[in-house]
């Protein structure tokens, strides 16, 4: 498909919204602005009211505070088939008596468009999702793989001009689901619709994202591109659910911008920030460097010696978790190229992070 | 299998004894039918078993009266209605049932399947009694209306099966590619509903073409294909009767194995 043949993505604004099932709060004021063409993921874990979110913009469910904007006009009033917005379903949801191309053709025979031009967008529809050989198939003669990618050339063939993926992945293997978020990547290089995705597989988010809108309990808790996400989180719930981090406790030790690594029995200082009082910091395994015997630490870094607890072997990475003196436990990893060799479990280390990759935490 | 696979509680021992329980099955449930069928190709004057020599005779007997072939076509016409109406009703009940709760709803389910438990002749004597006082005795419209109440529970208990392995994403996948409610229930629900909807019609239009204690209680001088064999048995026992019966019992096997293959089908569909 060539970028002409295609519309431009829209713009998509929450407006306050809220949404509750009887007493229970699924969606508490949630306002969010997403410009057009992004890719924008939310992403959460379950039960955070991602879907809820989706089906809103669906015309599935209706908000009930607040309003959605498309192109800056409220849909509040608009019917799912009247809003021209594409959706992929997790469990691809193809039509189990029509064929690959009737399938795909659906939405465009909804629209009374001539058989010539149906024919001619479903093929190029077929063709980005690299399907045009299986037109004939029934949805039950292609592999799982296969049938999501149809449910997208199904939810793009109409140019839609916002696209919904629910969780298009998340019944896939893991093999075939890095290869899909391949596909989506390219996909979404050719088509310039706006396309919200849900997951609860941050990996996924960080990956296909240009901003991921992390949520917690029907509330944003932090907005961000990949890279501000995974390395400034903005409060604990963030630094906890994207990769994996340590989180250590800070105790206020009187001066402002000063506290004492509770765990560790340290000093930390760091320029006092706004907002609420850090009660942690996070530090990520990488950044957790193991000095080797007689190595000097670098100037400023804070130290401290740990005994190996576990030893998890990747291949190219090893993951170790070590125990500090009082008993908690600290992630860091080693690239094999860097690592001398494996450790053994009970081996003493010292280890050691620069306070700068330090990240302060509020809890909230 | 391959000989190590646990088979479960059906091992080796087991399988020898179902196989010899599924022939015994099979020959009680057979041997009625495998009887009549030679029988109606005798060459004798009287119903006899092994027949003597063979022949087209009593087919030829058949198709040659006019009483019989009469009664066949009404049968046939009135069990293509029943067949319709309890299929449309059927299904209409069935999807609204699937998708309604009330209070109640185990009740009227339970109202809609007591025809397939009451005893036929209890149910028979009952409508007897309404068309006398309604003065209907004799109307094809209340055979018809009888023999709907007596097929319903096919199509509803079909069709519900069907919608329960129905998922409703279709249906919204269907909403936001842009058809409207009427478009998206003509388009995905009705075609998925199809195979069921036609083994329904099958399972009612027999529930209609062989009923026999109804038709004698409200239909009064007209016959229907049942009841012309009853009436004959109590005449004289003439080898027409085996003739009915071997074509009766061909139709049915094929009508039924037809039936329950698109049933098989439609959920097999939906488990995918
Ligand atoms: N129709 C409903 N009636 C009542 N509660 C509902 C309904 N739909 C969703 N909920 C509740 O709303 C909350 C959010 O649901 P939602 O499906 O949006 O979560 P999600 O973030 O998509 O989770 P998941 O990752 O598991 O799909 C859940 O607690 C859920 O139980
Ligand atoms: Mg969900």
């Amino acid at each position: 498909m060539r970028k002409a043949d295609i519309q431009t993505g829209a713009t998509v604004d929450f407006q306050a919204v809220g949404r509750s099932f009887g007493k229970l709060d699924v969606l508490k004021d949630f306002s969010l602005a997403i410009a057009a063409g992004e890719f924008l993921t939310l992403l959460g874990p379950s039960g955070s009211g991602k879907t809820t979110a989706l089906n809103m913009i669906a015309g599935f469910l209706q908000p009930t505070s607040g309003d959605i904007l498309i192109d800056g006009k409220s849909i509040a009033s608009l019917p799912p088939e009247r809003r021209n917005v594409g959706m992929v379903f997790q469990n691809y949801s193809l039509f189990p008596h029509m064929n690959v191309f009737d399938n795909v053709a659906f939405p465009l025979k909804m629209r009374r468009a001539s058989a010539q031009l149906i024919k001619e967008k479903v093929e190029k529809a077929l063709e980005l999702v690299h399907l045009a050989d299986y037109a004939a198939r029934m949805p039950t003669q292609i592999s799982g793989g296969q049938r999501q990618r149809v449910a997208f050339a199904r939810a793009i063939v109409f140019a839609p001009r916002v696209l919904l993926m629910d969780e298009p992945l998340g019944a896939l293997d893991l093999k075939l689901r890095e290869h899909m978020q391949l596909e989506i990547k390219r996909y979404r290089d050719e088509i310039g619709c706006t396309m919200i995705y849900v997951t609860h597989d941050q990996g996924e988010a960080l990956t296909l994202s240009d901003r991921i809108v992390v949520m917690n309990n029907g509330r944003i808790v932090q907005i961000g591109g990949p890279e501000e996400i995974y390395d400034r989180p903005a409060n604990r719930f963030s630094a906890e659910f994207i990769g994996e981090n340590n989180i250590l406790r800070l105790q206020p030790n009187g001066k402002a911008g000063h506290w004492v690594i509770e765990e560790l029995k340290q000093p930390f200082a760091s320029p006092a920030a706004a907002g609420p009082a850090p009660q942690a910091l996070s530090i990520r395994p990488e950044k957790i460097a193991r000095l080797k015997a007689g190595e000097a630490r670098g100037p400023g870094s804070i130290a401290f010696d740990a005994t190996i607890a576990e030893i998890l072997f990747f291949g190219d990475v090893i993951k170790y978790s070590a125990r500090l003196a009082d008993g908690a436990l600290i992630k860091f990893k080693e690239h094999r190229a860097a690592a001398t060799s494996v450790m053994r479990v009970d081996q003493s280390v010292t280890l050691a992070f620069a306070p700068g990759d330090a990240v302060l935490l509020a809890d909230e | 299998m391959h000989p190590s696979d646990d088979p479960g509680w059906a091992g080796k021992g087991w399988s020898m004894a179902f196989t010899a329980y599924f022939i015994l099955l099979l020959i009680y449930l057979l041997l009625p039918l495998l009887i009549v069928i030679p029988v109606s190709f005798g060459e004798d004057q009287w119903l006899q078993f092994p027949p003597t020599s063979l022949s087209l005779r009593w087919y030829r007997s058949y198709f040659s009266d006019p009483g019989f072939i009469a009664a066949t076509f009404t049968s046939f016409w009135i069990a293509c209605v029943v067949s319709a109406l309890a299929t449309v009703i059927g299904t209409v009940t069935a999807l609204g049932l699937s998708r309604t709760r009330f209070r109640g709803k185990s009740l009227l389910y339970g109202f809609i399947i007591a025809p397939m438990v009451i005893p036929i002749i209890i149910f028979a004597l009952a409508l007897f009694i309404l068309f006398n006082q309604l003065k209907m005795t004799g109307s094809v419209a209340g055979l018809i209306l009888a023999h709907v109440v007596l097929a319903l529970p096919f199509p509803v208990l079909i069709v519900s099966a069907a919608l329960e392995q129905f998922d409703t994403t279709l249906e919204r996948a269907g909403r936001i590619l842009g058809a409207t409610p009427l478009r998206v229930f003509l388009h995905i629900t009705l075609p998925y509903l199809a195979p069921a909807a036609l083994a329904s019609a099958i399972f009612s239009f027999f529930v209609s073409f062989d009923e026999l204690v109804i038709a004698l209680f409200i239909t009064g001088r007209w016959d229907t294909l049942p009841k012309r064999i009853w009436s004959d048995l109590r005449l004289e026992i003439d080898p027409t009767i085996a003739a009915v019966a071997a074509i009766l019992i061909a139709i049915t096997l094929i009508g039924i194995t037809a039936g329950e293959l698109l049933r098989r089908w439609a959920m097999a569909r939906a488990a995918n």
